[in-house]
């Protein structure tokens, strides 16, 4: 008698099971739940969704040594000028293009100082004769206007009043002595094409301190927070927006201890847009704009900040925690591609331990 | 969009489990077992695939059109955050102004643009308008609101609306004590009326229309009184409140500025300059994208020249419907001094103001540095004209020139 066959057999439900698993990945995949990575998702794909990027030529290794320099700008690491036998101090500025990585996914082509945005921090002293040597090695004309300094007429940087901006190729020597009407937080950017220029980049800080440092207020940490915006992919007007050259969640984020008495140095270097800056958690004192003190402090929730302006804002850290340092202007807090809408833009976190 | 693939997923596999089992009885000897697997399976396969067709196909696109739509409402956040500061005064209300035509470009002669830029030398020296004085000593002033061919830049010419032919309207100067009357002819294709911004007139003399009084028709006039009083000293807007979004920036605005009974409101400023800030829209653009100082864009714009050492007062007024603006002054910290004429108790050092629509703020300088230097918003696109080459200058652009004196030279 021959063995009965089995009703299903192993064969048979083997291939129904391969068959079943077959036409469920081919559903998730029509369906979009699941995407194949791309090669082009350079730096990572954001929510597990694969990101389109414009170029992506950066490692991941360039981006982490980039994300450190805006750490580093936070933390006001000023540059170290070549100092001359006669105690000018001699700062080499050199304008080029870059890749630029702003948030995950997204990099771009940037026009900048040293190959960093914003350009390197400088900081100076009340009495220090200085010389600026800019060189040139953008595609287009362009010049340093020294935004808040009243510097002589030939070294204010706008083009033909009186000098000639800087041709490609060329370089410009900007000297000045640096004088009490400085003092405060100010900025540098180029004043040729600047709509485009300052927006890709070609802009940086300046902190000119008294002579005599005693006379300042003391605080424990003095951090700056330089608010940009660019236009990615070539929208108009401005559709991403940066803290320290970068957006969240590449922005620095800042640690202070309990009990510290925090300096936070703003300045807009946006071309367009207006920023109005609150810190959760927190009351900010505005203690300067444009460098000059105010007569009265002022306590506020939001700091509105216009296009080119400084404000200087103080807070003591006595609350514990990891607070939010955000633009309210909603829209200024989201990255172009960001299929989530989670945090991007011009946020950071403080940390207060 | 997963539960609907799972979904999907299921019933295909049961379908296929049916038609492997139906396929594979009919050999053997459960016939309608085999048939009716057969059928079953035929029907959930066929479930699935219309499924597929329909369900994941509009999951997708449901999907995808909720992504751009996210996508559009952040570039309209983006906007709308950039919009609401740097353009629109109201979170994202998109801009009700529109635009001048253009008219053409051989509409006017040299010696009428010139003319017009003179005027706008004039706004800028402060030359007041002369009033008729009445036999009670009241000042009659007439402002008669008209179409006007107003030149911009290069060949660029368009149909604006004026009082008395000029963009910006007559400067009107009074001072505390006078009795003033402000006589509106309208001779515009539509009503119109006039409002003074930042000094207490009585209600009926405000200009809204409907609540302050009827508007004004075509062929029509008003007349606003009132008396000047002396908290009305100081730096003030007047504009269009008809149909405003429209009238402001086809040029229906202007500057009042009250002076004390007595003497000046700056008096040790050697220098006392105002620069009105004005927008329009040309091209048919949705917002403004050409702004003015004193009627006119850079180049066209009137600029400044002052002596080295001199102490200068600079009034801005914001007249744009629509726009913020962020002066800066190169060259020198400048104080506050007044904010929408009111003086300010202590002083507000920087480099640059921001002023809202309607908004006047007052400044306050040494010119101790010599030397031209630009006087400019700051938001970069309001620097340059429609059809700009690159850094072409434009807008809100000028200059102040600081003579050196002969026996001095370089920085204070």
């Amino acid at each position: 008698m021959q063995m009965p066959q089995p009703f299903l057999s192993i064969r048979t439900l083997l291939a129904v099971a391969a068959a079943g698993t077959g036409l469920l990945g081919a559903a998730l995949i029509v369906s979009g739940a699941v995407t194949v990575p791309t090669a082009s998702a350079a730096g990572g794909s954001a929510n597990g969704v694969a990101v389109h990027s414009a170029t992506a030529t950066l490692t991941d290794a360039q981006i982490e040594a980039q994300n450190q320099m805006a750490v580093n700008v936070m933390n006001e690491q000023a540059m170290q000028p070549k100092v001359l036998a006669d105690g000018t101090k001699e700062f080499d500025f050199t304008a080029s293009t870059f890749q630029w990585a702003l948030y995950p996914g997204k990099t771009e082509q940037a026009w900048g100082i040293n190959q960093q945005v914003p350009g390197p921090v400088i900081r100076l002293t009340v009495g220090d004769k200085v010389k600026f040597v800019v060189h040139n090695d953008l595609p287009e004309p362009t010049t340093i206007h020294w935004h808040g300094l009243a510097v002589p007429n030939d070294m204010d940087g706008v083009p033909d009043m009186p000098v000639p901006p800087i041709p490609q190729g060329g370089f410009y020597t900007y000297s000045f002595t640096v004088t009490k009407q400085m003092v405060g937080t100010h900025w540098y950017h180029s004043h040729y094409d600047d709509d485009f220029q300052v927006d890709s980049g070609m802009n940086g800080v300046m902190i000119v301190d008294p002579a005599d440092t005693s006379t300042l207020p003391h605080h424990d940490e003095d951090a700056l927070f330089v608010l940009g915006a660019t236009k990615v992919d070539g929208v108009d007007p401005e559709n991403a927006f940066t803290i320290d050259g970068k957006s969240y969640p590449y922005a620095p984020q800042l640690t202070v201890h309990k009990g510290d008495k925090v300096l936070l140095r703003l300045v807009n270097t946006s071309a367009e847009s207006y920023h109005a800056m609150t810190l959760d958690g927190y009351t900010l004192t505005i203690v300067a704009q444009d460098g000059q003190p105010l007569p009265d402090p002022e306590a506020v929730s939001v700091v509105s900040i216009a296009p080119s302006e400084t404000v200087d804002v103080t807070f003591t850290a006595n609350q514990t925690g990891d607070w939010l340092f955000h633009d309210t202007i909603q829209g200024n807090l989201t990255n172009p591609d960001d299929k989530l809408d989670t945090l991007g833009g011009a946020e950071t976190v403080i940390h207060v331990k | 969009m997963i539960g609907v693939a799972m979904f999907v997923c299921g019933v295909l596999a049961v379908g296929a489990a049916f038609l492997f089992l139906g396929l594979h009885l009919r050999s053997g000897s459960a016939i309608w077992v085999s048939k009716a697997s057969l059928v079953t399976g035929i029907l959930f396969v066929g479930f699935a695939l219309v499924s597929l067709k329909v369900y994941p196909g509009a999951a997708l696109a449901s999907s995808s059109v909720q992504q751009s739509v996210a996508t559009v409402s952040h570039a309209t956040g983006a906007m709308t955050g950039m919009t609401a500061m740097g353009r629109s005064p109201t979170m994202g209300v998109a801009s009700t102004a529109v635009g001048v035509t253009d008219a053409s470009s051989t509409a006017l002669s040299n010696s009428q643009m010139k003319a017009q830029n003179q005027m706008a030398k004039d706004i800028m020296n402060e030359k007041g308008m002369t009033p008729k004085v009445l036999q009670d000593g009241t000042k009659q002033f007439t402002l008669t609101a008209q179409p006007v061919i107003w030149h911009l830049y290069q060949s660029r010419n368009v149909n604006d609306w004026g009082y008395n032919g000029s963009v910006p309207g007559p400067l009107i100067r009074v001072k505390v004590g006078d009795k003033v009357e402000i006589v509106l002819h309208n001779e515009l294709p539509e009503a119109t009326t006039l409002h003074f911004q930042g000094i207490s007139v009585p209600s009926d003399m405000d200009g809204v229309p409907t609540i302050s009084q009827k508007p004004v028709a075509p062929g029509g006039s008003y007349v606003y009184q009132f008396t000047v009083t002396p908290d009305m000293v100081g730096t003030h807007a007047y504009f269009s409140d008809t149909d405003a979004g429209t009238q402001i920036d086809a040029g229906l605005h202007g500057v009042l500025l009250v002076d004390p009974a007595e003497g000046k409101q700056y008096p040790d400023a050697d220098v006392d300059a105002l620069f009105e800030l004005g927008g329009l829209a040309v091209d048919s653009s949705p917002s403004e994208n050409v702004f003015t100082m004193d009627g006119k864009p850079f180049p066209n714009a009137p600029q400044l020249t002052v002596q080295q050492g001199q102490t200068v007062i600079v009034r801005l007024v914001n007249n744009t419907a629509e726009c913020y603006h962020a002066m800066h002054l190169h060259g020198y910290t400048f104080q506050v001094v007044a904010m929408d004429g009111h003086p300010l108790a202590k002083p507000i050092s920087g480099n640059v103001v921001s002023l809202a629509p309607a908004e006047t703020i007052d400044i306050r300088f040494v010119a101790n540095n010599p030397g031209e230097w630009m006087f400019h918003c700051h938001i970069m696109d309001h620097m340059m004209n429609p059809d700009d080459n690159v850094d072409e200058m434009g807008g809100l652009t000028t200059y102040f020139h600081v003579v050196a004196n002969s026996n001095e030279s370089g920085q204070s």
